[in-house]
């Protein structure tokens, strides 16, 4: 993916969300250029599956326990992984769900309260504890997983999530255009419906309805998102920041 | 950049505008993966040159005369293509210009048909001649340049040239989703401010003023826009599809 070869080879992703989905696909395709994986998530026994796996597949991988929505487990995992690596490269905050399927007049504190505190303050956390690190070093890239809810509004099913993932894009934007001048990147990514296990809280029917509204008429592979994570993280593409990179099989952004 | 290494060998992007700018470097990007290059141009003797170039950085390139915004060329130049290397896998149209800079008042005619005809018919014509083709394949991959200037409308510099862009980007969207479900993806660029000779039509007020409201300080690279073919043709960006990617140094139009 990066226009030197061997651009990605010992150089080290902090990642949440890698026990499964998007984020054990990119685990994988990071692990394939060689680089170091820090693997977070909620789920260690799943951290540490994936991070065995990538030890296997040519990289080296650390499996870290971190609750995104509390600070100081997100500050202490990343301190453990620039322990450990001696450095972080790019970060992919990619922790994230709907937590469950609800129409918008059965969305209560609770729900609302969860999708915000795991999809944005999760982003937020990971963000205000990598950044110093990125500050210091001259250079970074942060890419956040949005999705194609910021714009299609989740109605019907998932507006606490699909208006934190707005929240998402916005934040991606704003804390690009601060940090541009110190060569630190920030992109988010807005898959349509992909194939993980995001997808248990779904229905067969609004499966259907979502993969309908797919010109390509499938859902996404994990890798197929995560290998646009690696290129938004290599070389080949310093002109890109503060958007958001629409992986929709040509569907749903009106 | 692909998911499987060699990926782009022996595969053939076909390009327009190829003599010069980010059609130049995208011909050099794809020689530099191993891949056959129809380099083709207005000025025959420019793409003739990209083509001897491709040749020495790895590829296999042919020299191709065409005026995209004529249809007899356009189908010529692709049955030239076809004919040396047997397929064509990518279609890029990068031919195009804002011709020269005007406020919208001053916009006449003669301006507005040319800017269009280049910019909208000339990516129009190629995606209808080299479709069918795409389609007895079964797959392919079309990049067409839109133009941060869909953003900002091109205002006091080039409405003419925006606006040509606006329907160019959305020519991708619908032919991105009418040939979907038969393998074939459009997309298109959209690129702020690119240091190529598309420029030379620009004050230096105005490229002063383009650099300085750039968030990163500068305008984009060739190269830059380049390698962004490469992966969007690349085998690690199926999903990706009828949209317009951005490429504007986190430009806040």
């Amino acid at each position: 993916m990066p226009k030197t070869p061997d651009f990605f080879a010992r150089k080290t992703l902090f990642l949440t969300g890698a026990a499964s989905g998007i984020g054990e696909a990119t685990a994988y395709i990071f692990a394939r250029e060689g680089a170091n994986v820090i693997c977070a998530d909620i789920d260690i026994e799943g951290a540490k599956r994936v991070s065995h796996e990538v030890n296997q597949r040519g990289g080296k991988g650390l499996a870290i326990s971190c609750d995104v929505t509390e600070r100081a487990k997100v500050e202490a995992a990343v301190a453990a992984g620039v322990k450990h690596f001696g450095n972080i490269d790019f970060q992919f905050n990619n922790a994230g769900s709907a937590i469950k399927r609800s129409k918008f007049l059965d969305i209560d504190d609770d729900l609302f309260e969860k999708a915000y505190d795991l999809n944005v303050k999760g982003v937020f956390y990971g963000m205000q504890a990598v950044l110093p690190h990125m500050l210091e070093r001259g250079g970074g890239v942060i890419v956040n997983t949005a999705s194609m809810s910021y714009i299609r509004g989740g109605g019907g099913h998932s507006i606490h999530y699909a208006s934190a993932k707005g929240a998402v894009v916005t934040m991606t934007m704003g804390v690009a255009r601060e940090f541009v001048k110190e060569n630190i990147r920030c992109v988010s990514i807005s898959p349509a419906a992909a194939d993980t296990h995001f997808q248990d809280i779904s229905s067969n029917d609004l499966k259907e309805s979502m993969t309908n509204d797919i010109p390509i008429g499938r859902m996404a592979d994990p890798e197929e998102i995560a290998e646009v994570v690696q290129f938004l993280c290599s070389d080949a593409c310093p002109y890109i920041t503060a958007d958001t990179i629409k992986i929709s099989g040509g569907g749903g952004f009106r | 950049m692909p998911k499987t290494p060699n990926y782009f060998k022996n595969k053939t992007i076909f390009i327009t505008g190829a003599a010069s700018g980010i059609g130049k470097s995208t011909a050099m990007i794809f020689a530099r993966e191993g891949s056959n290059v129809v380099a083709t141009d207005i000025d025959e003797k420019g793409a003739s040159v990209i083509a001897d170039q491709v040749v020495q950085a790895g590829g296999n390139g042919v020299g191709v005369h065409c005026d995209v915004t004529d249809r007899n060329s356009v189908e010529k130049a692709v049955s030239l293509g076809l004919e040396r290397f047997g397929k064509i896998n990518f279609l890029f149209n990068s031919a195009g210009s804002a011709i020269k800079r005007a406020k919208f008042l001053e916009i006449d005619e003669d301006l507005w048909d040319q800017t269009y005809n280049l910019n909208v018919k000339g990516t129009f014509l190629c995606m209808q001649v080299v479709i069918p083709h795409m389609l007895s394949e079964g797959k392919g991959v079309i990049v067409n340049m839109a133009s941060n200037a869909t953003r900002t409308g091109g205002a006091a510099k080039s409405p003419h040239y925006a606006s040509a862009k606006g329907a160019v980007h959305t020519l991708t969207i619908g032919v991105g989703r009418e040939f979907a479900s038969r393998g074939v993806r459009c997309l298109s660029l959209s690129p702020s401010a690119v240091d190529t000779p598309f420029q030379d039509i620009s004050s230096k007020e105005m490229l002063d003023a383009s650099i300085e409201g750039n968030p990163m300080k500068r305008m984009g690279t060739p190269d830059e826009i380049a390698e962004m073919v490469l992966f969007t043709c690349s085998d690690a960006c199926e999903f990706i599809n009828a949209d317009t990617l951005y490429l504007t140094g986190g430009s806040k139009a």
